[in-house]
């Protein structure tokens, strides 16, 4: 029998009153609520009162997570060479990184040779969404590094179609559920959507129409959806128009909508920008690269989403322009290693450092892209151990107590 | 200048009393930081002599001088206050020991001192997150009630986390 259930089921006799002792309410919300998970996870020895209440009292989890105000990132490094090596960093702040142990999940299953993460779908109170091993077996766990509690999610019942999946993870804060969401697209037919829900742990077929440029569509591989106001994004091109659209899916609602990326002075050479979704100051932000002629003609302009929210009501997407920027680096290169944003800052990966790149912005709606940034870098991790290593998306991650059950 | 007559508008005065007969004579609108003297104050009206059976002078004198600093404090609206208070309650809590502290603590709760409660859960926090199990036990006067081999097994699934 599961530990935990023995201990809840045997009769918890309360202890003799000792000779003095702080009320209950002070000692489990108040003070337990603020110690870090490790110490948390370490007291569940103290007494079967103390295992019970650190293993699942729901007020201490949302107290505790309540309390965790300072963000920190998260973020995947893996090597070319060897990809069954994989490495988890924790950004804590500018000059501090912390190596997660995640070997636990690679001893997990015995019979697989390896069983590394292959990327951070996303992240939310604590909780991770991890697809594991070759990225071809879809193979997708939730996981809280902080209690290292893990858990695969089931195959579902109905066919792959074939490709790999394009993932997201959201929280659906009204129902308290965590939803993870996988499509199948392709240049012909319609999209094939699959939502996992945490409280039933089993997935469901999303009936979607081939209407609103749904059919035809395709999502960018390696990409994985960028969640914001309640909403996942993937970026996509309709293959029949080859434009560059958004592809949103209501986290509540579970509403499917594709909107277009406005192309604008460069329509004649559309084919010839590309597009990165991120998160930056809790919106969304298409960053948008614009390529010329000669190696250092690039620029980027960025299209902050308005109007998207958890609301049914998803029609009024608009896009408004943010800044327009251009970057010390040789095109291409600051493309490849880009990898998010953490706080107002850039994340870049350059020779197997992290660097972080302060104040990105210039010109506010300006379009005059002679306007030039002044970039900060800082180096925010040792060197990886080889040049073959390299960092990948970063996530916005705080440590928690829920749990992924 | 700043003589004006809105300090001296009329300050009320309450008289508390410990568990040990010892008397503090507060203004009302320093004791009514706690939640609890707040309550008496609007229900049971104007008596002025409230008794505290549960807290001992000692500790109700200290809870009176976090009250006292903060109501100061707070009355000239400056932006710098918050920084005053964070420091003081700093030094407040600095050289708290733990019998100390664990008087403190039951006497705010039972106050209903909410700010005073959460800086001495937070000092609590600080000094227990480092600590063993035994030591946990030890702090808190609990007795493991574990069955024989439960808590290893504990142990065991949770090894990392005694590193």
């Amino acid at each position: 029998m599961d530990l935990s259930r023995q201990i809840s089921s045997e009769k918890i006799t309360p202890p003799p009153p000792p000779h003095y002792s702080l009320p209950e309410d002070v000692v489990f919300t108040q003070i337990l609520s603020r110690l870090p998970v490790k110490s948390l996870m370490r007291f569940k020895c103290v007494s079967k009162t103390w295992f019970a209440y650190i293993s699942s009292d729901p007020d201490l989890v949302a107290t505790h997570l309540d309390r965790q105000h300072s963000k920190s990132s998260l973020i995947l490094a893996k090597s070319y060479l060897n990809r069954a090596k994989s490495r988890v960093f924790l950004l804590l702040n500018e000059s501090k990184t912390l190596e997660l142990d995640v070997s636990y999940i690679s001893r997990s299953v015995e019979t697989a040779p390896s069983v590394e993460i292959y990327n951070i779908v996303g992240s939310f109170n604590g909780l991770l969404c991890l697809e594991i091993g070759e990225p071809d077996l879809n193979s997708v766990m939730l996981c809280n590094p902080a209690t290292r509690e893990f858990r695969y999610l089931p195959r579902p019942d109905f066919e792959s179609v074939g490709r790999r999946a394009c993932f997201g993870f959201g929280f659906d804060g009204d129902a308290n559920d965590y939803k993870v969401v996988r499509i199948f697209s392709g240049d012909r037919g319609p999209l094939h959507v699959h939502v996992y829900t945490k409280s039933s742990n089993s997935w469901r077929r999303l009936i979607v129409g081939g209407g609103g440029g749904k059919s035809g569509l395709v999502l960018s591989q390696d990409q994985s959806a960028v969640a914001a106001n309640g909403a996942l994004y993937w970026s996509a091109i309709g293959a029949a128009t080859l434009r560059h659209c958004v592809l949103s899916f209501s986290i509540r609602d579970e509403v499917l909508q594709v909107t277009e990326v406005p192309v604008m002075r460069e329509s004649d050479k559309f084919y010839e920008y590309d597009i990165k979704l991120v998160k930056w100051m809790e919106s969304l932000v298409a960053l948008i690269r614009y390529d010329g002629f000669t190696s250092h003609d690039c620029y980027f302009r960025s299209l902050i989403v308005n109007g998207v929210g958890i609301n049914i009501d998803m029609m009024n997407i608009s896009w408004s322009k943010m800044f327009v920027l251009e970057v010390g680096i040789p095109r291409g290169n600051f493309w490849t290693c880009f990898r998010g944003v953490w706080g107002e800052s850039f994340l870049l990966n350059k020779d197997s450092e992290l660097l972080l790149y302060e104040h990105p912005i210039i010109g506010y709606g300006s379009d005059n892209r002679k306007e030039s940034t002044y970039w900060s870098s800082k180096i925010l991790i040792e060197r990886l151990p080889g040049p073959d290593w390299n960092f990948h998306e970063a996530h916005d991650y705080v440590e928690s107590l829920v749990s992924v059950f | 200048m700043s003589s004006s007559s809105t300090t001296t508008t009329t300050t009320r005065l309450l008289m508390l009393k410990a568990s040990d007969g010892v008397t503090f004579e507060v203004e009302e609108a320093v004791a009514t930081k706690l939640g609890a003297i707040n309550n008496m104050v609007e229900e049971e009206g104007s008596e002025d002599l409230i008794c505290l059976p549960n807290v001992n002078g000692k500790f109700l004198g200290m809870v009176l001088e976090w009250c006292k600093k903060h109501a100061n404090n707070n009355t000239n609206s400056d932006k710098g206050n918050d920084e005053v208070n964070k420091w003081w309650d700093k030094e407040f809590v600095m050289d708290l020991d733990q019998n100390t502290l664990y008087h403190l603590l039951m006497a705010a709760d039972y106050l209903s001192g909410t700010e005073l409660v959460d800086l001495l859960t937070e000092k609590v926090a600080s000094m227990i997150r480092g600590k063993k199990v035994e030591e946990i036990r030890e702090t808190f006067k609990i007795k493991s009630d574990f069955l024989p081999g439960q808590e290893e097994e504990i142990r065991k699934k949770n090894s990392w986390a005694f590193e």
